[in-house]
């Protein structure tokens, strides 16, 4: 399923997230940041694999930027990040193309909202 | 205790070393297959390996396979994490040769469960090898002298002279008896008798080097294999364990009780080509002419030699 971006809201649940890292704040942040710094290059990689037709790079960095946002529960992205990996394993770089439109605009639009988490959270 | 995390993927992987390492695991991680594969059949490798089923290199089937190929013992508990939850996916999983799986994104109580089930089976599993290990002392020793038991030397001898021959070596067979030890049970009674035999073991084992054997041969005969030897030195290494019982006496719950013993003593170079049971014949009967020739002696036996002991005087 292809998420519409428009709709990519994530909606994110501190509490939640947070249940999965037995509470720890500082960690919450600590992996906040770390994606902050991770997502960009990924899509970076991502764009580069597409140019060069190389869809196993492709499929594989869609596959850690799937994993990567799980941790935050960020459906939308791990929904996009999913579809792209498929499309790239089946070597179909057209879809493939659309999917990281997609996973862009989603991933985008998260990280501010990661980054609100982590303000949100107190020292 | 030590557990492996395998993940390429940095936040997942940073996200569990935390978390393992509040529960109190010493946390190994790593970026790929190759690398998990590596420390994992590495000497003191971590017991439990939590491996991402998607890696580059090996992936983590490909690490289960590997591991149950290369590595059978000690045993490796691996659990899957994975995205995948098709079924073929998780049989697949399981055929290579990993123990669990999780589900990504997992849940903490739920890794943290079956992290202590995996400490679990590898608990059982330290107590089987444990276990196996006594039986095979039992086996193989005796249990008075916990020297290697009869069975156990002559596999030994059989085993070294097939090598020494093939290799142009030198081993050396010693064949000892104590001397008159049917009177020490009979006039201090058996309990005293194994404490001689028990002591005698100590001293022949202190006196050999640690790649030497020693084996009771039978109820006072020791059978010891001494290898890589130089044939001239025969004499010498048999006199010197001779001293060993005869030069002073043994403590016992009776007093202090004087012991010696009568030697055979073979050397392999000597012969040609002789198997366990032929070697055994002439060691045997170098020892009986120690015994003839007034005991608390060696003698080397020799091809061809002429022997003048007086066998009829044996007792």
């Amino acid at each position: 399923m292809v998420r519409n971006p428009s709709q990519s809201d994530e909606n994110l649940n501190r509490a939640s997230i947070l249940e999965r890292l037995e509470g720890n704040q500082e960690l919450l942040t600590e992996l906040i940041q770390l994606f902050l710094g991770e997502a960009p290059l990924l899509i970076e990689a991502m764009r580069t694999a597409l140019q060069k037709g190389d869809m196993r790079e492709l499929g594989r960095s869609a596959h850690s930027m799937k994993g990567a946002a799980s941790n935050f529960s960020a459906y939308g992205a791990v929904s996009a990040a999913s579809q792209l990996e498929n499309d790239a394993n089946k070597g179909d770089s057209e879809s493939a193309k659309a999917g990281l439109a997609t996973l862009e605009v989603v991933v985008e639009r998260l990280l501010p909202e990661l980054a609100n988490l982590c303000q949100g959270s107190p020292k | 205790m030590k557990i492996l995390v395998a993940d390429d993927e940095l936040i997942s992987r940073r996200m569990l070393q935390a978390l393992l390492t509040t529960w109190g695991y010493d946390v190994v991680p790593v970026e790929d297959g190759n690398a998990a594969f590596d420390l994992l059949k590495a000497p003191n490798a971590p017991r439990v390996g939590l491996l991402d089923w998607v890696m580059p290199g090996k992936n983590g089937v490909d690490v289960c396979r590997a591991i149950r190929r290369d590595r059978p013992e000690p045993y490796t508990y691996m659990l899957l994490l994975t995205a995948k939850d098709a079924k073929e996916n998780i049989v697949e999983g399981l055929e290579s040769g990993a123990d669990d799986y999780l589900i990504k994104p997992w849940d903490p109580d739920e890794l943290r469960a079956r992290l202590r089930t995996g400490q679990r089976i590898l608990q059982l599993e330290d107590r089987l090898v444990e276990a196996h290990e006594t039986m095979r002392f039992k086996a193989t020793h005796d249990h008075l002298t916990f020297l290697l038991n009869r069975g156990a030397i002559v596999d030994l001898l059989e085993r070294e002279l097939v090598r020494t021959f093939r290799e142009k070596g030198c081993t050396i067979v010693l064949l000892s008896d104590l001397d008159h030890f049917k009177n020490v049970n009979d006039t201090y009674g058996h309990l005293v008798g194994d404490e001689v035999l028990q002591e005698t073991a100590r001293r022949l084992l202190g006196s050999v080097r640690s790649y030497d054997f020693v084996g009771r041969y039978g109820g006072e005969e020791f059978l010891m294999v001494l290898n890589n030897c130089d044939t001239s030195k025969a004499m010498l290494r048999a006199e010197e364990l001779r001293k060993a019982v005869a030069n002073r006496p043994i403590q016992t719950s009776r007093g202090p009780l004087s012991a010696t013993m009568s030697i055979g003593v073979l050397s392999s170079r000597d012969w040609d080509q002789l198997n366990a049971a032929e070697i055994l014949c002439e060691v045997d009967a170098a020892l009986y002419r120690a015994k003839a020739s007034g005991r608390n002696r060696s003698e080397l036996a020799r091809p061809n030699a002429l022997y003048d002991a007086p066998l009829a005087s044996l007792k």
